[in-house]
């Protein structure tokens, strides 16, 4: 699955390990989300969504 | 004291309280080489934990793994992966183990204790480092 969370993060001014720090979850966490090596569960996409104020789907898709 | 100096405190007690079990029974078998491997192995899980444990957000993947100091839920996903491996060696190695005992009886069982400790524990080290790698 891809993400749009780095060109967000970016936006943002925040590094990964702010990210993370903010999400309670890994630097590595964000750097896997970010390079499509790891699909979020749900309730950290919707997370993630919530922090950006995006819907989920502007965030993450599928491409065909 | 704070909920992480809980869980560490837990953690070191655990592998304190099983090495202690071990030496006192390995003192009453006097079987020196599986103390020394024991010993090895506690103390390099005890230093592991405590390291991890006073700044998880820095450590690695494998580093967060082998101290079982899950961060989050890449990390739980990680060491489901690293434990399934494991059990497929268990299952392996419950088959030559079997086998040896029951076919040839070759082996006494202390050294199937020393080896089951040995290739397990090497295992899961072993796919720690693979899942990390590999897998997300």
């Amino acid at each position: 699955m891809r993400s749009a969370l780095k060109e967000l993060r970016v936006e943002a001014g925040l590094s990964q390990a702010a990210l993370a720090s903010i999400l309670r979850v890994s630097r590595q966490t964000i750097n896997a989300i970010e390079t499509s090596r790891y699909d979020p569960s749900l309730t950290l996409a919707v997370r993630i969504a919530r922090h950006f104020n995006r819907p989920v789907e502007e965030i993450f898709y599928v491409e065909d | 004291m704070s909920k992480i100096d809980r869980s560490l405190a837990l953690n070191v007690g655990v592998v304190v309280a099983a090495v202690v079990a071990v030496t006192v029974i390995i003192a009453v078998t006097g079987n020196l080489a599986f103390l020394v491997v024991i010993l090895a192995v506690a103390g390099s899980a005890v230093w592991n934990i405590i390291r991890i444990y006073r700044r998880p957000g820095e450590a690695s993947d494998v580093d967060r793994l082998n101290s079982m100091k899950y961060l989050d839920e890449r990390d739980q996903s990680l060491a489901l992966h690293a434990f399934a491996i494991v059990g497929i060696v268990a299952l392996a190695m419950t088959v030559v183990t079997v086998f040896l005992t029951l076919i040839t009886d070759v082996l006494g069982a202390e050294y199937i204790a020393l080896m089951q400790f040995i290739v397990l524990f090497g295992s899961w080290a072993a796919a720690n480092s693979y899942v990390t790698r590999k897998k997300q």
